[in-house]
């Protein structure tokens, strides 16, 4: 199987959990309404890379732009969770538009591959996921809404450290050969293959249809 | 030192900064939120002191109000009996004996209910619902049943108190028409649900901070038996609390 086709497996397995949320999260005031838009502008950015690499052209626009959008809606998903005060979201959401403003627009250009956002936001949201974990497992009693928040969670937390991880070799180009970056990009794609997959059990088996529930 | 290994070394300092930073955050927020379990901990103890002062209070109160000046009135009717020899007297005091005796029974009760020593935890509650059917609307209905299972007595009377205040509340503001307490047995769980048809609350806003005595006593019991309270509303529908309890926190050590 080629390379691409690995990609493209990997990159489309986001619409499984993008059809669970849509089957179970539907409601806006759903706390975790937030990540089932984040799949589905995930499974819409997924499809204009593959047409844009298919057709020979970067999809590094779009992919920058997502970039943003996926930090901004983490962030969104987390206030909801932890019922942050709207000032921290406010500052969190705006320490990330300048990240993001200076790495893109000032720093480098949209059309080109720029790793310190994408450090930026899988630090942030590597961090935030640690603190929701403690916050599950030394202040609240078990239930399943606490499970569910622990479980995706801990997804979070590894697919974010492994992609800030390799962001961390394009910060630094040691001119390494293009087939070990290959190697990192596959190990990503599996792992996103995976995570996805969780995600999708996770919406389905742990997760209430009712916004109207604590549980 | 050449351009390859300049880089090497800035990418190895960056990924340690980046654990270091982590692993702090790791540290900080586990702090953060242990202090809050402790914080938590120690107002649940005072709580309970609390509570424990408020219930001594209130069996002072009861005994004193209650028996104190009846069986002062017993004393009196002997001590003019047994001066002036009127059966009338003796049979005042008689009566009055059977007033404190009805009134020691259900101060007993109140403290801890006779039927649930003697008959278990499913009449209790039965009785419980005609008891509080009684006082008036909604109507309480009892669903369901235990299929024979036999609670440890001390853990009965947590689930007795924390269905007590959750029909309780239902009652004083729900402004339900019907409030039905529903016993069911899963595999591992053994659930009871309050549920009722009335104003009902939007359950996803964030939650007050839980103040209540009422909240806190059953939050309390609830802790104390490993179950978990499950909570769903939606305004002008009802509302079901759902208690869920593990068997080997109710069970007696030798099983059911």
């Amino acid at each position: 199987m080629s390379y691409l086709a690995l990609f493209a497996i990997s990159a489309f397995s986001i619409a499984l959990p993008g059809l669970a949320a849509l089957w179970r999260i539907r409601q806006w005031k759903h706390p975790y309404f937030p990540l089932a838009v984040m799949l589905w502008i995930g499974l819409v950015n997924e499809t204009i890379s593959y047409l844009l690499i298919r057709n020979g052209r970067a999809n590094t626009v779009n992919s920058n732009l997502y970039t943003l959008l996926e930090y901004l809606l983490f962030l969104w998903l987390f206030a909801r969770l932890a019922a942050w005060a709207p000032k921290n979201l406010v500052v969190a959401s705006l320490s990330g538009i300048l990240i993001w403003i200076i790495d893109n627009l000032l720093l480098h250009s949209l059309a080109s591959y720029n790793p310190l956002t994408r450090v930026f936001s899988s630090i942030v949201i590597v961090a935030l996921s640690i603190d929701e974990v403690n916050h599950v497992l030394f202040s609240h009693p078990a239930g399943r809404r606490n499970r569910a928040r622990l479980l995706f969670c801990c997804c979070f937390f590894a697919f974010f450290s492994y992609q800030a991880f390799i962001s961390v070799f394009d910060l630094f180009p040691m001119g390494v050969s293009a087939e070990f970056y290959k190697r990192l990009y596959l190990i990503m794609a599996i792992f996103n293959f995976i995570v996805n997959l969780i995600y999708t059990g996770l919406i389905l088996w742990t997760l209430n249809r009712s916004a109207y529930t604590n549980c | 030192m050449d351009t390859q290994s300049l880089s090497l070394y800035q990418l190895l300092i960056t990924i340690l900064v980046l654990v270091t930073a982590l692993l702090l955050v790791f540290i900080g927020s586990a702090i953060r939120y242990l202090r809050i379990r402790i914080q938590y901990y120690r107002q649940q103890v005072a709580r309970e002191i609390e509570l424990i002062d408020q219930e001594r209070s209130r069996i002072s109160a009861d005994l004193h109000d209650e028996l104190g000046s009846g069986l002062s009135a017993v004393g009196l009717y002997m001590r003019q009996a047994a001066e002036t020899f009127e059966p009338e007297l003796m049979d005042k005091a008689i009566n009055q004996l059977q007033i404190q005796r009805t009134k020691i029974r259900q101060i007993s009760h109140d403290l801890v209910p006779q039927q649930l020593k003697t008959h278990g935890l499913l009449t209790a509650l039965r009785e419980l619902a005609e008891e509080m059917q009684v006082a008036g609307k909604p109507a309480i209905r009892l669903e369901g049943n235990m299929d024979g299972l036999a609670i440890r007595p001390p853990r009965a009377i947590h689930i007795y108190r924390i269905v007590r205040e959750l029909v309780t509340n239902a009652v004083k503001h729900s402004g339900a028409s019907i409030i039905t307490i529903d016993l069911v047995r899963t595999p591992r769980f053994f659930c009871i649900e309050i549920r009722d048809n009335g104003r009902g609350f939007d359950s996803a806003a964030p939650a007050g901070d839980g103040n209540g005595m009422g909240l806190q006593n059953i939050q309390a019991r609830v802790e104390l038996l490993h179950a978990v309270i499950i909570t769903v509303s939606k305004p002008d529908v009802g509302t079901s609390y759902t208690v869920r309890i593990p068997y080997e926190s109710i069970l007696p050590a030798d099983g059911n």
